[in-house]
């Protein structure tokens, strides 16, 4: 039996993904002597799943098992809580609303983010954001913005084919893209080409000729008012094939022809691979069947992918540990929630844009890249300075209150037990004994007399931290 | 001495909480101290501190004693209001009532007793240019008295170190017949019924030095000090008295050496000659002309069962005012505010201030830098107003008699409403071309709203419809934003739904406003435009508040203060309600505030600042 | 193979300065001699443009003034400048009074005035004509992309610790910048590019330390495998952390050794290239950065208003080139200025003018071969009353991908250039 799994706790033989067994990585991952259910994992699980865990969800993680984890994270049995944080949240929109400046947005987001009882569907919310990535600099309009976002949460762990049909006629999205309007003279190829190419297909699965056909099957849908219009006198009733059907009538046939096309599970799953599990390499296709075959089954559910893949052996035997570079946002949000803190929100919003990840501001209709392409001088930099910055805001708390208090309120009262505490809670990878003394090193020759503070600001220069 | 004996009957709130924080270093008296040695005993018991003080002297002020200020009547009324009841109880403050309860047993005595005999006599204050030391004088109940509880004080401290295992905490040395005492970074003595605290020894030797020897030159002999005393200053800084209310009490009296204050701090910003800050110099620009020339400045504090009101004085003269100032103070220091409009309103400003002036003269008042950002905005403020130059025509149209009233606005209670509601603001001015400028100002108005349209439109937001209406001979201007028809506004309106830009005339007067309906009610309320002409007062500048109609908008948009604290803050919303719930239950406390500025008979400065206090 | 080569070197350059930090004096002499050696071989391949919008139309006809032309004193009765108050450049052609700061640059040949840019069937919209400057495209019918962002994919080696384009401000990201899958920083201050709390890194280099140690290991967690990863994640972030402390360390020290640059006036423009020349001294391995100035939309009261601007702008360039010069770069880096159109030649009523067509396009900085390029559009042959363009702005910019940077101009500028960039010999031959 123990063959049968992929045990990566001690990193010692960490397998190459090509080698691993699809039909092994993605069954249900079950504790054991051996193998149990522990601290590490149930971080992962959060960090993956979520925005990091607080000192409050690793107790609960520990008392339940891992799926039970994941439906918490989903917001199950969190009746009550989950109304009171609605209800907080929808009035801090409505204030950020009410400004009108779509920077404060992500404000909002950051809070639910930090504190909603279903961090699983904050996570896949910004997971659509950067797929079907739409700029407030160019839509101006921040509460096209807002609905956009409240799209993406609504159909976050749904149907896909449902949230294709519905971003089709998003104003934001079609602003962004160009597409107000499109008329039968001058078909928009833009936002033809955007969904086969970034949102369902990829590259090399279509051709020219159906990205023109496609552009025409749109034709007569218009942004006028702030709102999506279908507009007859425009569209162009022609005969029109696309991938290889004919006939095609109407917009929304164009576009289940599209997410009929074979590669699209593919695609889509690959994306959820990486986003979930690991930077590099690109998994192969057969290790992503089971999952795809999962995905057609369930209706293209999402929660079904996301589901398997964080329940499963490849990701509970910890072997992506270390696999992804932190966004920026995960970097700012499981630093924040993983000491229990909480600060003004607006300058935490702010303060992404130098770290290359502004919320509702993505760089281009691709999205944020990831992995590698978080990291340069200059956001390396930066992250060093959120740190800095963050301890330094006389509106940071940990939980309700300073530093010293709630490092105290931890039970740990020596440098050591803090850095353990720290190296345990915040990094993916342990660190190795000489770190650890050079660490040391660093925190006790700083001429920041704080200890505490000066371990958080001195491994905020560590690699590590910006793993996940 | 006069001043001394009537004048000194106070405390002041803030001053009183800092000689609390002193109270261990005042509990350091020793037995063996008696200061009978004292030659001139007699002289010390009616002696004013301006005789001890040395010429170097940059600060000194005036404290009333703490028993004055335990029994005003606005303590009465301060202790039974919801908001010094609730931090009365908060935490912070129960763990310093148990510790003060703790020493109070200790020593035998009340605390607030003890600080009444201390400075039963008053307090004074004085800061030292050459020592750079601070020195507090108390005139305490009497010397015997005195000796008494100094050496029960230090005794204490003794004891506690010891029990602490902690080294001897006090030192003492005898300088001139006098014990000085260390504790911390305090040094102690008695003069007869006098205690002295200063941080800094030879300051103490100072003092002691001249209650001896009264050949060595002091305060009372200082240049400035004695422009501070000057009747006319004395006048200025005393209107609460003369208004004769027979309750009102100066708590704090001070005056402050400026000439040396200007020579320690150097030509920097606040005193150069030309302004790096254009907010700043249209705010302040005359009242910097006088503190870059006046020797002295001299203030109080003042309370009675009203209210508190602050002054500061200084002395000034019309060729301070450099010509490029004029804008400020008006030809020979002339310029007043217009009469106040009797309008109910959160805030009214009048001032006196020549914008057009300001703005052609500022190659002389401000340096290059901003030079040159005043000539971009003067390019693009002037294609704005449709090629009327900005600075002759704009500003150059009214007369510098301004007023800005802000005042809340109705909405209706069962239609929608902007989520955050802010209030309306008005600017009226005399026209100085009527028949011609109303036309003009029309026009621009038109193509103003115009420019709002389009750029509105390029950042989708609301249009403005634009009408025209009359109210009796006065003719309105006014755009409305029009909500769209097919938006449920589920989340309410937005912010631009506060503003309805409005232009209107009234005889001579423009009035630019916010809100159409603000606009109205000045033209229905008129005010009499030769009333404007004719400043009954001495006033440069009024600005007052009204606190229940400031509390009353805040409480309006108290939802979005809370969300704006949770943001700012990172507050729960039990955190943030809280937050805000003390901050308004503060501003429950006042009726209103006024701040006042005027350059009295042409050599003065005064600047008075007013807090009105809700009665219960 | 290159890659890793890339990868020691830096690694060795970072450990060097870790284990010299430990004392400050012998680290400051190892960084000097450090960056005297960086200077030395990246410096003659890596040349620097530093792009300078002035954003609103900059009124060309007034800033290289064919003075004593008739066709000039009657379409500018009231903003003309006199002849007695520009700066003579030739015969009848002068520069804008407001511009003497720039007297130095002049003399020494390091300027070049190109006149007469423009583009075929100009726009006078702002914002599209901005847009066409930007992107080197005529209509909107792609995603927005801009010639220094395609520029950038092509360039940009994933190992490179900083990115080739820079934007230096608070606006938003310039369209130039915009490319699928390129992500460009906007510095809004220096603050950006420098570790906070500096007392408390000590020693903190050493995490390069640990690099080499993780790069042999190649089962490491964090470690990534495949073809196209020599150098796993965590070796990566290790590798890219010690360069940016690197770098910021570099930073630090030439903010140590020039207190204040002086001669850097106090506007905006001059902010933001003394960000510039700080970056550029620290040694990082940016090639194109981009500034804008705002306000030449000067409709009315033009004379103060464009004044201030080209005295700011003047200034800044005069005082950036300066310390170039100081620190022996001033034949790397290049200042190219352009602004998104000129403006018409008969002044409005208002002391004012409206937007207009082709305009001068400045470059400054190294030896140029010849102070005009291109000859002043004729204030006879007009295209309905605006300048006609004598030059194409993609020409300019192909000479400067080409022969200035050494790279490709084809995809950068989506179409060929080059021909017409030869014809305009705007930088000396290249051996």
């Amino acid at each position: 039996m123990s063959e049968k799994r992929i045990d990566d706790t001690h990193a010692r033989v960490s397998q190459k993904l090509s080698e691993i067994d699809p039909e092994i990585a993605w069954q249900a991952w079950q504790p054991s002597p051996e193998i149990p259910w522990n601290a590490e994992r149930a971080r992962l699980l959060f960090r993956r799943g979520g925005f990091g865990a607080s000192p409050e969800d690793l107790e609960y993680a520990l008392k339940h098992s891992s799926s039970q984890v994941v439906d918490r994270m989903l917001g199950a049995g969190m009746g009550k809580k989950n109304e009171e944080f609605e209800r907080e949240s929808s009035q801090i929109a409505s204030s950020v609303r009410a400004g009108g400046d779509a920077e404060r947005l992500g404000a909002w987001w950051l809070h639910r983010m930090m504190h909603s009882p279903s961090p699983l569907v904050e996570k896949m919310t910004l997971f659509w954001h950067g797929h079907f990535a739409t700029g407030a600099d160019k839509v101006t309009d921040s509460e096209l913005m807002y609905a956009q976002n409240q799209l993406f949460r609504k159909h976050a762990l749904g149907d896909f084919r449902e949230l294709v049909h519905a971003i089709s006629k998003d104003a934001a999205m079609l602003i962004y893209l160009d597409s107000e309007s499109n008329r039968k003279a001058h078909p928009n190829e833009n936002y033809a080409r955007e969904l086969m190419e970034l949102f369902c297909l990829g590259e090399g699965n279509y051709s020219e000729q159906d990205v023109q056909e496609l552009a025409r099957c749109f034709t007569g849908w218009e942004v006028r008012r702030k709102m999506f219009r279908f507009n007859p006198y425009q569209h162009d009733s022609g005969m029109k094939s696309l991938l290889g059907s004919e006939d095609i009538e109407s917009g929304e046939t164009a576009i289940d022809v599209v997410l009929r096309h074979a590669e699209m599970p593919f695609f889509v799953v690959d994306k959820l691979f990486r986003f979930l599990v690991c930077d590099e390499p690109r998994p192969s296709k057969s290790l992503l069947q089971p999952l795809v075959n999962r995905f057609i089954e369930s209706g293209y559910k999402t929660e079904s992918v996301v589901r398997q893949i964080l329940e499963s052996e490849l990701m509970l035997s910890l072997w992506p540990v270390g696999k992804k570079i932190r966004s920026p946002v995960e970097f700012a949000v499981n630093l924040t929630r993983g000491l229990d803190a909480t600060t003004n929100l607006d300058r935490l919003a702010k303060a992404l844009k130098p770290l290359g990840q502004a919320l509702f501001f993505p760089p281009n209709v691709k999205g944020w890249d990831g992995g590698r392409a978080w990291i340069n001088s200059s956001t390396l930099i930066g992250r060093s300075n959120f740190v800095v910055d963050l301890l330094g805001d006389g509106n940071t708390r940990f939980h309700g209150g300073a530093l010293d208090e709630w490092v105290k309120s931890q039970r740990i009262s020596s440098l050591d037990g803090w850095m353990e505490w720290l190296s345990d809670s915040l990094l993916a990878i342990p660190l190795k004994p000489d770190e650890q003394l050079r660490w040391k090193e660093q925190i006790t020759s700083s001429t920041n007399a704080n200890h505490w503070r000066a371990a958080l600001i001195t491994l905020s220069r560590n690699a590590k931290l910006q793993l996940s | 001495m006069v001043l001394y004996q009537r004048g000194l009957t106070f405390c002041f709130g803030v001053l009183c909480f800092s000689v609390c924080c002193l109270l261990p270093a005042t509990r350091v008296w020793p037995q063996e101290s008696p200061s009978q040695s004292l030659e001139v005993a007699s002289d010390v018991e009616s002696a004013n501190p301006r005789d001890w003080l040395p010429d170097s002297t940059v600060l000194y002020a005036q404290i009333a004693p703490v028993s004055e200020w335990m029994e005003h009547p606005l303590r009465e009324w301060l202790v039974e209001t919801e908001a010094f009841k609730k931090i009365w109880r908060s935490p912070e403050v129960m763990k310093a009532r148990g510790g003060i309860t703790v020493a109070e047993f200790a020593i035998g005595y009340k605390l607030d007793r003890l600080l009444r005999d201390i400075t039963e006599g008053g307090v004074y204050v004085a800061i030292d240019r050459e020592t750079k030391g601070i020195v507090v004088l108390t005139k305490t109940k009497g010397e015997e008295w005195l000796s008494k509880y100094l050496e029960k004080a230090l005794d204490y401290v003794r004891k506690d170190a010891k029990s602490k295992n902690q080294p001897e905490p006090i030192e003492s040395a005898q300088y001139r017949g006098i014990e000085g005492y260390k504790f911390q970074t305090g040094i102690f003595a008695a003069i007869g019924p006098w205690l002295m605290i200063t941080n800094q020894g030879d300051l103490a030797k100072a003092v002691i030095d001249r209650t001896v020897d009264p050949g060595l030159p002091t305060l009372r002999q200082a240049r400035w000090t004695a422009i501070a005393d000057a009747t006319w200053l004395r006048d200025a800084s005393g209107t609460s008295q003369d208004r004769g209310t027979a309750t009102a009490s100066r708590l704090v009296n001070f005056e402050v050496d400026l000439a040396t204050v200007r020579s320690v701090i150097g030509q920097n910003d606040l005193f150069s000659e030309q302004a790096k800050d254009f907010g700043a110099e249209l705010i302040l620009g005359g009242v910097l002309s006088v503190l870059r020339n006046a020797p002295v400045v001299a203030g109080s504090l003042d309370m009675d069962a009203s209210g508190i009101s602050i002054a500061l004085n200084a002395p000034s003269e019309e060729q301070w005012f450099a010509e490029s100032r004029e804008y400020y103070v008006g030809p020979l220091v002339s310029g007043r505010a217009p009469a106040a409009l009797k309008i109910d309103s959160i805030a009214t400003l009048g001032t006196y201030r020549n914008l057009s002036e300001m703005w052609l003269r500022a190659g002389d008042l401000f340096n290059q830098n901003v030079n040159d950002q005043l000539a971009q905005a003067d390019n693009t403020l002037t294609t704005l107003f449709s090629g009327k130059d900005f600075g002759t025509d704009i500003l150059g149209a009214i007369e510098p008699e301004l007023q800005l009233i802000a005042k809340q606005q109705s909405f209706p209670e069962d239609g929608l409403r902007p989520t955050v509601q802010l209030p309306a603001f008005a600017f009226v001015a005399k026209l100085k071309k009527p028949e011609v400028m109303r036309r003009e100002l029309k026009r621009i108005f038109q193509s103003f709203v115009g420019f709002l349209n389009i750029t509105g439109a390029q950042e989708a937001q609301p249009q403005l419809d634009l009408s025209m209406d009359r109210v009796g001979d006065n003719p309105i201007y006014f755009a409305e934003y029009i909500r769209d028809a097919d938006r449920p506004y589920e989340n309410g309106l937005p912010i631009q739904f506060n503003f309805s830009p409005t232009l209107a005339f009234l005889g001579d007067h423009v009035i630019l406003a916010s809100s159409v309906a603000l606009a109205r009610e000045l033209l229905d309320e008129p005010f009499s435009p030769s009333e404007a002409d004719v400043s009954p007062t001495d006033v440069h500048t009024l600005f007052r508040v009204d606190a229940q109609a400031l509390q009353a908008i805040l409480e309006s948009n108290e939802n979005a203060m809370i969300t704006q604290n949770m943001l700012e803050k990172g507050h729960s919303r039990a955190e943030a309600k809280r937050e805000i719930e003390t901050l308004l239950g503060i501003l429950s406390l006042f009726r209103s505030g006024t701040v006042e500025m005027s350059f009295q008979n042409k050599a003065s400065l005064s600047l008075r600042v007013d807090a009105m206090i809700e009665p219960k | 193979m290159k890659r890793r080569t890339f990868a020691t070197g830096a690694i060795t350059a970072a450990a060097g300065l870790a284990i010299d930090s430990t004392c400050q004096g012998r680290w400051m002499r190892t960084l000097a001699s450090e960056l005297h050696a960086r200077a030395s071989s990246l410096y003659r391949s890596d040349r620097v443009v530093v792009v300078i919008q002035l954003s609103g139309g900059n009124d060309g006809l007034n800033t290289v003034i064919p003075h004593r032309h008739e066709l000039y004193r009657k379409a500018r009765p009231k903003l003309g400048v006199s002849s007695s108050d520009v700066i003579e450049v030739t015969d009848g052609l002068g520069l804008h009074p407001s511009l003497k700061s720039l007297d130095r640059v002049l003399s020494d040949g390091r300027l070049s005035i190109v006149q007469g840019v423009g583009y075929e069937s100009p726009n006078r919209s702002h914002f599209e004509s901005m847009d066409i400057w930007q992107s080197c495209r005529h209509k909107k019918d792609r995603a927005p992309s801009g010639w220094i962002g395609r520029w950038i994919s092509e360039y940009q080696a994933s190992e490179r610790p900083d990115s080739l384009g820079v934007h230096v401000g608070a606006e938003s990201l310039p369209m130039a910048f915009l490319e699928r899958g390129v992500q460009v920083p906007s510095v809004a201050s220096l603050e950006q590019m420098r570790l906070k709390a500096k007392v408390e890194q000590v020693g903190s280099t050493d995490v390069g330390g640990d690099v080499a140690s993780s790069l042999m290991k190649g089962d490491e967690r964090g470690a990534s495998e495949g073809e196209d990863a020599e150098l796993g994640l965590l070796g990566f972030v290790e590798t890219s952390t010690s360069a940016a402390i690197a770098a910021s360390e570099r930073l630090e020290m030439t903010l140590a050794q020039t207190t204040a640059p002086t001669g850097f006036p106090s506007s905006r423009l001059s902010e933001k290239l003394q960000v510039i020349s700080r970056l550029i001294l620290a040694g990082v391995s940016t090639q194109i950065y981009y500034v804008t100035l705002d306000g030449f939309d000067t409709h009315a009261n033009q004379p103060a208003a464009h004044e201030a601007l080209l005295r700011q702008w003047s200034e800044a360039v005069a005082a950036f080139t300066a310390r170039m010069k100081e620190a022996g770069h001033e034949d790397r880096v290049l200042v190219m200025t352009f602004s998104e159109f000129g403006r018409r030649v008969a002044e409005n009523a208002s002391l004012g003018t409206d937007h207009g067509a082709a305009a001068p396009m400045f470059l400054a900085g190294p030896k140029l071969p010849n102070l005009l390029v291109g000859d002043h559009p004729s204030l006879s042959d007009l295209d309905d009353g605006d300048l006609k363009f004598g030059i194409d702005f993609r020409a300019v910019y192909a000479a400067v991908i080409e022969d200035w940077l050494g790279t490709s101009s084809l995809k950068s500028l989506d179409g060929d250039y080059r021909q017409s960039a030869t014809g305009l010999q705007l930088f000396a031959n290249r051996s």
